[in-house]
């Protein structure tokens, strides 16, 4: 897929990459696309141009680099488009699969997905704590440090950002990716429906979910980290 | 319990066909020889289980003889490869598909050799090992002070665990323990 432009209509990139339709409604796109273009929608939701490109071009393509005047953008409309995607893994992804990870263990309960289920639970727990965490504590401090022009104080706040370079988020991602590829490998249970549900799920789960760290580091930690290190 | 695959027969593309699907589905040390002249400077005498792939061309009285020998000491098992179009017991041709080649080496795996399960035996013994201790919450550190190794030897091991298996993260090997038996539920923090 090529890159996306101002000039693009959003609903030919939606045709090609169905996932840019989450993102777009977590950007603040809420308007019926007809024949509006990037430019458009933008200027009817108030969004930050740059801020588009910078997160749709980044899902179509993971070494997605811009060009220097993209990277121009509020560090809070930013930190509100992470927030919102901390939102539908809170209220759409994770309950999701729980759900189906129940009906399975219902429905064919010597699959031992019960058994996955547990060691997963615990990941998810930390995950959660950890977009909570940056949610209440750590986007407020940096939206305040790039708007009063200050740095980061806090040494709790500034332990967590550094500690992002430990890859911390890489480790959630590869406990979905092994998650996926054990389920494929080593799990049958003879409900064929909610099983296929549930890789679905969890496929789009990882791809969102590494575009979303992506995001946070390149854009928003990247950005901060020589503040806090200075 | 170790095993050995000792593969003799002078054709290199068969050879290097071989080689490729048996080290791509199986755990063992593979030795190739292009005949069986090298069959004399090899030893074999081990406690390991061996299994014998020889050309069937290859009619040699002094290799039966020699493993006639090998056979009073160790566990050991022929397979003949034919190099036409042939149905017999153990044994491959030419023509026998990668799941048929497969399917009759892993039978015999598991009949002398102690092959009981093919997914974790995948991982040494000291790599199930260390992926026991992994599943339960142990740090590297502990580890290596458990099995008396060094923390980089752990790293290694935990390394090497991840290429065979395809899985990165502790959850996802913890996952693995389990579904593979090779800890219970209950032994996990």
């Amino acid at each position: 897929m090529k890159e996306i432009t101002l000039r693009d209509k959003l609903a030919d990139i939606v045709k090609q990459e169905f996932m840019l339709y989450s993102i777009f409604e977590r950007l603040g796109i809420n308007v019926a696309y007809k024949e509006l273009t990037v430019d458009d929608v933008c200027e009817i939701n108030g969004i930050n141009r740059n801020l588009f490109l910078i997160v749709a071009n980044t899902y179509i393509n993971n070494n997605y680099i811009p060009e220097e005047e993209v990277l121009n953008f509020p560090v809070s409309n930013l930190v509100d488009y992470l927030n919102n995607t901390h939102s539908t893994y809170n209220n759409s992804f994770i309950p999701r699969m729980q759900n189906l990870f129940r009906k399975i263990r219902d429905l064919d309960p010597t699959a031992k997905v019960h058994l996955v289920n547990d060691v997963y639970l615990k990941t998810q727990k930390t995950f959660i704590e950890h977009y909570e965490y940056e949610d209440n504590v750590v986007f407020p401090a940096i939206v305040k440090s790039v708007s009063e022009d200050v740095d980061v104080t806090d040494n709790e706040v500034i332990k967590f950002i550094l500690d992002i370079e430990n890859d911390e988020h890489l480790r959630f991602v590869e406990a979905l990716e092994d998650l996926l590829s054990i389920f494929l490998k080593y799990v049958k249970p003879n409900c064929r429906k909610e099983m296929v549900e549930l890789l679905a799920i969890l496929d789009t789960f990882t791809k969102d979910l590494t575009h979303h760290m992506l995001i946070e580091d390149r854009y928003l930690y990247s950005r901060i980290k020589n503040c806090v290190n200075g | 319990m170790g095993r050995n695959i000792v593969l003799i027969h002078e054709s290199e593309i068969v050879a290097k066909g071989l080689r490729s699907i048996l080290l791509s589905s199986f755990n063992v040390d593979l030795i190739h020889l292009n005949s069986v002249v090298d069959f004399t400077a090899r030893k074999f005498l081990s406690d390991c289980y061996t299994l014998f792939i020889i050309d069937k061309d290859l009619k040699d009285d002094n290799l039966i003889k020699k493993l006639g020998c090998i056979k009073e000491r160790n566990k050991l098992d022929i397979l003949w490869f034919y190099n036409f179009d042939v149905e017999r017991e153990h044994s491959l041709n030419i023509y026998s598909s990668t799941n048929s080649i497969i399917k009759v080496i892993r039978e015999l795996l598991m009949k002398e050799g102690g092959y009981k399960d093919l997914a974790p035996q995948e991982l040494s013994e000291r790599e199930l090992d260390v992926l026991r201790l992994v599943a339960k919450g142990k740090s590297n550190k502990d580890i290596a002070d458990m099995l008396f190794i060094s923390i980089h030897t752990v790293i290694s091991h935990r390394k090497n665990i991840t290429d065979k298996l395809g899985i990165k993260s502790i959850p996802g090997l913890t996952v693995y323990a389990i579904l593979n038996k090779l800890v219970e539920p209950s032994e996990i923090s």
